[in-house]
């Protein structure tokens, strides 16, 4: 790996927003691959800090400072990257569901996100299900996510799945859910596609999904 | 653990701030309030408040320091809760201070088999017991939201279990206006009527802000109606210290106290003299899981911080104590909760909640129940504090005794030894007979020991009461 692709994954785990920016230019005047970039500066990066993160070496305001500058870095490759994409991971949807009104978990899950590389479009708390709806329609996401921390909102998820369904929409989203409430085979009774127990493993969770098509 | 009026002024004393700093906190607050202000969307909330001199501007509410000194004026300075028999018990004044379990639990951690596993509303009935045959706590809560019952009508359910099954005062959360008037009519009915609810209110309500310095709609109309009727009721929000506040501990405290405040004197505007319990659960995340914690130091810090505050405000006090991350009622939770339990009850925090719960909000546990009890029976003999009077001084006996004797066998000793505290649990005894009595393991003494506690017969509602909550609860929807 180059100098200076080493040097943008140093600047992600350090979470040096403008560090990093500056030197996703400085690579891109010395004719590197927008790419390449990408793949072995960046995400190299990222990966690092969720290892790191995982094993307690990290904490996640640096995670969160970490996840910032990965996106002001991609932003930066974004116009000089190919594909539809355009160098996003994805489009993700994200809500806390109808009745529930925590958000810090379902928060910390979309800034993972977006620092995972998805552009991440969030809906706030007690989204009810044509919210959703709705949302799919405009953003047209490949996930949505939501997020339930009440025993007696997690129905909300199923009926928000089937809300998803009635439109006509399932085959056109990945659904993942999470919350402390939740677990994976609840996950799998109301037919979601994916369940994270915290906000790295959603990120990871996410990409997977992707991965998977 | 009963507090005469003597002990009160002898209980040991913890002040984590300095009185000048109690004027920075208060000062810092009002600035809060002023100049950022809350977010309220309730329509009759914004009319009282532009009403009485609040700025309104849109949804945001800002507050001249004038109107929460009228509100401060205006609020009880003690409110008194009771049994359902109508016993006026739990008097949250000054330095007083009562503990109670937890609520609103997902998983239960069965006592029996140590099995984990949601809860479901037969749970309440053991819990609420439980409380029944442990006199250290004087009120209760509803300690876990029942998963076998239709989500809707879960929390009046698990009350209605609480009330049942238990003498003691509760503190519920409700989800909704529709709820809090059935849960009130239930209260009525046991109390008898009104007069007699108002006599010894058997119900507290808790409220929660949304940090940071929001109040929803339907909280609003759950705080109009219990100042309405005078139904106590706690105004708490949670902010939590680098998530949802600030990261800094004053920060947190300032902006818990804002968040309460605004409770307060939406209240006092609705009915001058509403019962008005504050407070704030301020902790930190922990920011390798990113969990809301409930055993940090900070916590208990805050929570002392914030019980000062009260005694500032001349209001009753809402803290949290005898709660933990760990996962089992095991030493991590017994070094967490007996640290809380500690500060909750030397800064003079006056209702305080969560004894018995574990990792971090989710797990209702009996055997913790009992184990902090315990904690707290070993406390009482501090909060007694030291008295000094010539009879306690000792100084005849001494000179009786003399420079190389003893006191085994003096008269003063006699009357006095047993103002020392013993445990039931806590052993003492010497290696070679705690040998001979099985040479148990704590956690087996505390296994026995809670199964022994709960099997007794519980405190139950009179049949036609039972009958009548019954019928209401029929048309609950
Ligand atoms: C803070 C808090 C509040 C705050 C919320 C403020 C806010 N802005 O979010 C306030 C005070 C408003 C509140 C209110 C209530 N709460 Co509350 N609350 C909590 C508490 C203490 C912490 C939640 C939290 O923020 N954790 C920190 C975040 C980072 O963690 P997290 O949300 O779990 O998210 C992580 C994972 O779950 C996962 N994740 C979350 N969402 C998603 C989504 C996806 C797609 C993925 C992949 C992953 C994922 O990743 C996140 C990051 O690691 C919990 C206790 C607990 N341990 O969960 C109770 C708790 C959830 N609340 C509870 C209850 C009952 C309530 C109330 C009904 C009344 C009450 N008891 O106070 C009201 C309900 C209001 C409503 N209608 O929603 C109960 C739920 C019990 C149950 N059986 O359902 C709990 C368990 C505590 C308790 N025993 O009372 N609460």
């Amino acid at each position: 790996m180059s100098q200076i692709l080493e040097q943008i994954a140093t600047g992600i785990i350090g979470g040096d927003i403008q560090g990093v920016e500056k030197l996703v230019q400085k690579a891109l005047d010395e004719g590197q691959e927008a790419e390449t970039i990408l793949q072995n500066g960046l995400i190299v990066g990222m990966a690092e800090v969720g290892k790191r993160f995982k094993a307690a070496q990290m904490f996640i305001p640096e995670v969160l400072r970490a996840a910032k500058s990965m996106h002001g870095g991609q932003e930066l490759l974004r116009p000089l990257l190919a594909g539809d994409k355009a160098g996003r991971a994805g489009k993700i949807v994200i809500g806390t569901v109808q009745g529930d009104l925590h958000d810090i978990g379902k928060n910390l899950v979309g800034m993972l996100c977006e620092g995972a590389g998805f552009e991440v479009v969030d809906l706030g708390f007690d989204a009810p299900p044509d919210k959703f709806t709705e949302a799919i329609k405009t953003h047209q996401p490949d996930i949505v996510a939501m997020s339930a921390l009440l025993t007696t909102t997690m129905r909300a998820m199923g009926y928000t799945l089937k809300a998803i369904e009635e439109a006509g929409l399932r085959d056109k989203v990945k659904v993942m859910v999470g919350g402390a409430p939740v677990d994976a085979e609840f996950a799998e009774r109301i037919g979601a596609d994916g369940y994270g127990h915290n906000a790295v493993s959603g990120a990871e969770v996410a990409r997977n999904l992707i991965e998977a098509g | 653990m009963p507090t005469s009026r003597f002990n009160i002024r002898r209980k040991p004393r913890l002040n984590v701030l300095q009185s000048e700093q109690v004027e920075d906190v208060y000062m810092a607050t009002m600035e809060v309030l002023e100049r950022t202000g809350v977010r309220i969307t309730h329509q009759r909330s914004l009319d009282l408040l532009l009403d009485a001199g609040a700025r309104v501007d849109g949804d945001r509410v800002r507050i001249p320091d004038s109107l929460v000194k009228d509100a401060l004026n205006r609020a009880p300075s003690r409110v008194v809760l009771g049994t359902r028999s109508g016993e006026r018990t739990v008097k949250l004044e000054r330095n007083r201070s009562w503990f109670g379990p937890s609520l609103d639990c997902l998983d239960y951690l069965e006592p029996a088999t140590g099995e984990r596993r949601k809860f479901r509303l037969e749970d309440c009935r053991t819990t609420a017991s439980l409380l029944e045959n442990l006199p250290n706590y004087q009120w209760g809560m509803t300690f876990g939201l029942a998963s076998d019952v239709p989500p809707d009508l879960s929390d009046r359910l698990v009350l209605k279990e609480a009330l049942t099954y238990s003498e003691k005062p509760m503190v519920f959360c409700c989800k909704d206006i529709n709820s809090l008037k059935d849960i009130y009519e239930m209260a009525l009915v046991i109390a008898g009527d009104e007069k007699q609810f108002l006599n010894a209110p058997s119900i507290v309500m808790l409220a929660d802000p949304i940090s940071p310095l929001m109040l929803t709609d339907d909280t609003l109309e759950k705080m109009i109606f219990c100042a309405e009727k005078r139904i106590p009721q706690i105004c708490y929000g949670a902010p939590q210290a680098g998530s949802t506040g600030p990261a800094t501990f004053a920060g947190s405290i300032v902006q818990g106290t804002a968040e309460s405040l605004i409770g307060l004197v939406i209240t006092q505007l609705v009915r001058p003299g509403a019962p008005f319990i504050y407070g704030a659960f301020a902790t930190v995340m922990d920011m390798r899981t990113t969990i809301f914690s409930y055993g940090a130091p900070e916590m208990i810090l805050m929570g002392a911080a914030l019980a000062q505050m009260s005694q500032h405000f001349k209001l009753p006090y809402f803290g949290t104590a005898g709660c933990s991350d760990a996962k089992l009622p095991d030493s991590q939770a017994a070094a967490e909760a007996t640290m809380s339990c500690m500060s909750a009850a030397l800064s003079g925090a006056n209702l305080i909640h969560d004894c018995g719960l574990l990792d971090h909000g989710c797990l209702a546990s009996p055997a913790f129940m009992v184990l902090v009890h315990e904690v707290l029976d070993m406390l009482a003999p501090i909060t007694r504090g030291i008295q000094v009077d010539d009879e306690h001084l000792a100084v005849d006996v001494i000179h009786d005794v003399g420079p190389g004797g003893h006191f085994m066998q003096e008269d003063h000793t006699a009357e006095h030894f047993r103002e020392v505290w013993y445990s039931n649990m806590f052993d003492r005894s010497n290696y070679v007979s705690w040998l001979e009595h099985g040479g148990l393991r704590f956690e087996e003494r505390l296994r026995e020991q809670t199964l022994e506690q709960m099997e007794h017969h519980e405190r139950m509602l009179p049949e036609e009461k039972r009958k009548e909550l019954d019928r209401m609860a029929e048309h609950w929807e």
